[in-house]
């Protein structure tokens, strides 16, 4: 398999209509090979037959339940498995998931939240590489440029280099592009998990990130302020 | 227990002092009756002294004073005086039967008794003895002769045996009252169990069995009503979570295929936004049953809450974080002011149900707020009672009034639901699911939800109460948190 798209995913749901529109989804999306089951049997057959590299599966199924179903294949094998399930309960997804289940979705759901969840274990699973270069290791803030591997902030003129504390908010606030980035998540991502009081330094730090990355730091473009939440590093695309 | 102990002290010194007033008023009765009503007897004396004045020898004939005769008429049967040697030498009214002579012997006789069964007195005269008797059967003659020295010590007899008395009568009390508390105790013990909807079991003997049986035949029946709400209840939540579950596939479809047609150029415009309304919708119906689930679990007690040590502060940025992320370009605008002291401020509650709240009452602002708002969160801590106090604000429209009407009259005990509580159709009344759900969550970990203004304050807007919504949330801080001096 050299494209995501062209993994293979087995749909098991006893609801036929169900089936049909994940089908649609999934193809939409540009998936060519998929296959569906309604019952743990058929499952069982299609596993043999189809060999799928995802299996989409509901826990509440006519022969039998979808969570005895996942025990008995990762005795066999450690295809990813995503739950899509009526079940709701902490209860059923603590299950699930204890299981060996890479994820669980409620139902009902939105096409793209099921997408967007399916591709992401797909990635984590067969494309672990292309996944971790997806954000590659330079940042690109308009005519500057953040190399996350040699830790240098370089544009025309020149070039300064960033500490690592500098490197890792700003590494944390890229793979959150666009959004913002609690004080909390930026302080965990520098200062692990005890990062309590570090708020104070954090500002210490942004201010002097901006100094390195903005053209007039005192009004910042590229890293935000959103008052009493955090820092957001602005998209390339919405700052043009 | 205490006040069980006052009781039964109170019955012993009650009783006690009953009896000792009894005692008293018998003892009374006794001397009133012996020296008052019976002393009359006694003033036998008297009358005998004044009959025996009265009866003066004038000559050879006796003759009685008219006072002495009247005494004798009125009190006496017969009388008669005895010469030295025996002989009647006065007499007045004597049968026949009693002779006219007697002799040294017989005379010793009846004056200590009775003559012919007529209670006899006698008195010295100065010719001789007089002597009176009363009608048969009027007066019963008793001869008291005790030793001297006993008649002496009686009064300290008296004394003893009314201290001894005393004694033995507060040690029956004290003893009825220990045996009352005895019996009293496992029902007391019962009651509170009751309190506390324990089922309970008493021995049904001794002096109130007939209560035990009582409360065992109550405490049974409570049990069968405490099990079958219990029933009730559970049924109610697995019926509302079962037919949650049923709508759930169907609802997937209706948001896939709504959310297809949306994406489809093709559709003439109208269509598409048809479409988006259906999505829009099911998102909001799919919020409803989330809702309604959660606030059945609640009601019922059914969610246990997992509970853990975490900074508010941080969940709160995340949740107000969370909503500027998923709407970058909305016409909204959260802020969130922590005090030092609320930053490092730990609770002890379940995350999950925490940020549920937090998401609601955001969520809330901008629901209501489609044109847009500003969301102030403010939070610091109460130094009085460590807790983590949390005014969520917007400017925005506000609360209607019935809305906060029906949330400030809803209390924890009440188990209507708002629409029965408004006795109104379910069409009229205001979507409040999410409000109710935060006011349970806050509660079941301990604290409190105030809306402001109250619902009756006066303001501009007659539905609203004043510009923007004002929520107050106040949970206590984990023992843990330090408070600044």
């Amino acid at each position: 398999m050299t494209d995501l798209y062209d993994s293979r995913v087995l749909i098991v749901d006893d609801h036929l209509q169900l089936r049909r529109m994940v089908t649609k989804i999934l193809e939409q999306q540009g998936f060519t090979c998929l296959e569906t089951a309604s019952c743990c049997r058929e499952a069982a057959e299609k596993l043999k037959t189809f060999r799928p590299d995802l299996l989409l599966l509901d826990v509440m199924l006519p022969d039998g339940d979808g969570f005895a179903f996942m025990k008995e294949l990762r005795e066999q094998s450690n295809i990813p498995v995503l739950f899509l399930s009526a079940k709701d309960e902490d209860q059923s997804r603590l299950t699930g998931l204890g299981l060996g289940a890479d994820d669980y979705i409620t139902k009902p759901f939105l096409p793209e939240e099921l997408i967007l969840r399916l591709t992401a274990v797909l990635k984590r699973t067969y494309f672990p590489l292309s996944a971790a270069t997806t954000g590659s290791d330079t940042l690109v803030l308009g005519n500057r440029t953040v190399n996350f591997e040699s830790g240098l902030a370089e544009w025309n003129e020149g070039s300064i280099a960033l500490t690592a504390k500098e490197l890792g908010l700003l590494k944390k606030l890229s793979e959150n592009r666009g959004k913002i980035v609690t004080f909390d998540s930026l302080c965990q991502a520098v200062w692990g998990d005890d990062y309590f009081g570090y708020e104070n330094t954090l500002m210490v730090h942004i201010r002097r990130l901006r100094a390195k990355i903005e053209d007039d730091p005192s009004h910042p473009v590229w890293l935000l302020t959103a008052r009493g939440l955090g820092y957001r590093l602005v998209s390339e695309k919405r700052n043009r | 227990m205490k006040s069980m102990l006052s009781i039964i002290r109170r019955y012993v010194f009650a009783a006690f002092f009953v009896i000792i007033l009894i005692l008293f008023l018998d003892i009374s009765a006794y001397i009133a009756m012996f020296f008052g009503v019976g002393g009359s007897a006694y003033g036998s004396r008297d009358n005998l002294i004044a009959i025996s004045e009265g009866l003066t020898e004038t000559g050879s004939q006796f003759s009685l004073s008219p006072e002495g005769e009247a005494l004798l008429v009125s009190q006496y049967a017969w009388g008669m005086l005895l010469d030295p040697d025996g002989n009647a030498v006065w007499t007045w009214n004597l049968p026949e039967e009693i002779p006219t002579a007697f002799t040294v012997p017989e005379t010793a006789s009846f004056t200590r008794w009775y003559l012919h069964d007529y209670p006899v007195y006698v008195w010295q005269h100065d010719q001789g003895l007089l002597v009176l008797a009363r009608p048969k059967g009027s007066f019963w003659k008793l001869n008291l002769n005790r030793p001297q020295q006993l008649t002496r010590r009686l009064p300290a007899y008296c004394l003893l045996i009314l201290t001894v008395d005393l004694l033995l009568i507060f040690s029956v009390a004290a003893l009825a009252g220990g045996r009352l508390y005895k019996a009293i105790r496992p029902i007391l013990d019962g009651i509170r169990n009751l309190e506390k909807k324990e089922e309970i079991h008493l021995q049904e003997s001794g002096m109130l069995s007939e209560l035990s049986a009582s409360l065992n035949k109550t405490s049974a029946l409570l049990a069968e009503q405490e099990e079958k709400l219990t029933q009730r209840d559970h049924a109610r939540a697995a019926w509302i979570s079962g037919v949650s579950h049923d709508i759930r596939t169907p609802l997937s479809l209706i948001m896939g295929y709504a959310n297809e047609l949306e994406d489809q150029e093709d559709l003439p415009q109208t269509s598409r936004t048809s479409a988006r309304i259906i999505k829009e919708q099911s998102l909001c119906i799919r919020q409803l049953i989330e809702d309604l689930n959660l606030t059945s679990k609640l009601e019922y007690q059914s969610c246990p809450l997992r509970i853990t040590t975490f900074y508010p502060a941080a969940l709160l940025r995340q949740t107000a974080a969370d909503f500027m992320n998923q709407n970058p370009d909305g016409p909204w605008e959260i802020r969130v002011t922590c005090s030092p002291a609320f930053s490092s401020a730990q609770i002890d509650a379940d995350v999950q149900l925490i940020a549920r709240v937090f998401k609601n009452l955001i969520g809330n602002s901008i629901r209501h707020n489609p044109e847009g708002c500003s969301v102030h969160i403010i939070a610091s801590m109460t130094e009085s009672d460590r807790s983590c106090s949390i005014l969520f604000t917007d400017d925005g429209t506000g609360i209607p009034r019935r809305v906060l009407r029906i949330l400030t009259q809803e209390t924890e005990t009440q188990r209507e639901t708002p629409l029965k509580s408004q006795n109104a159709s379910p069409e009229n009344q205001p979507h409040i699911m999410g409000l109710k759900i935060v006011k349970q969550i806050v509660n079941a970990h301990g604290g409190k939800v105030d809306f402001f203004p109250e619902p009756g304050a006066q303001t501009s807007s007659p539905d609203t109460c004043g510009t923007g919504c004002r929520i107050a949330v106040t949970l206590p801080a984990s023992r843990r948190t330090d408070m600044p001096n």
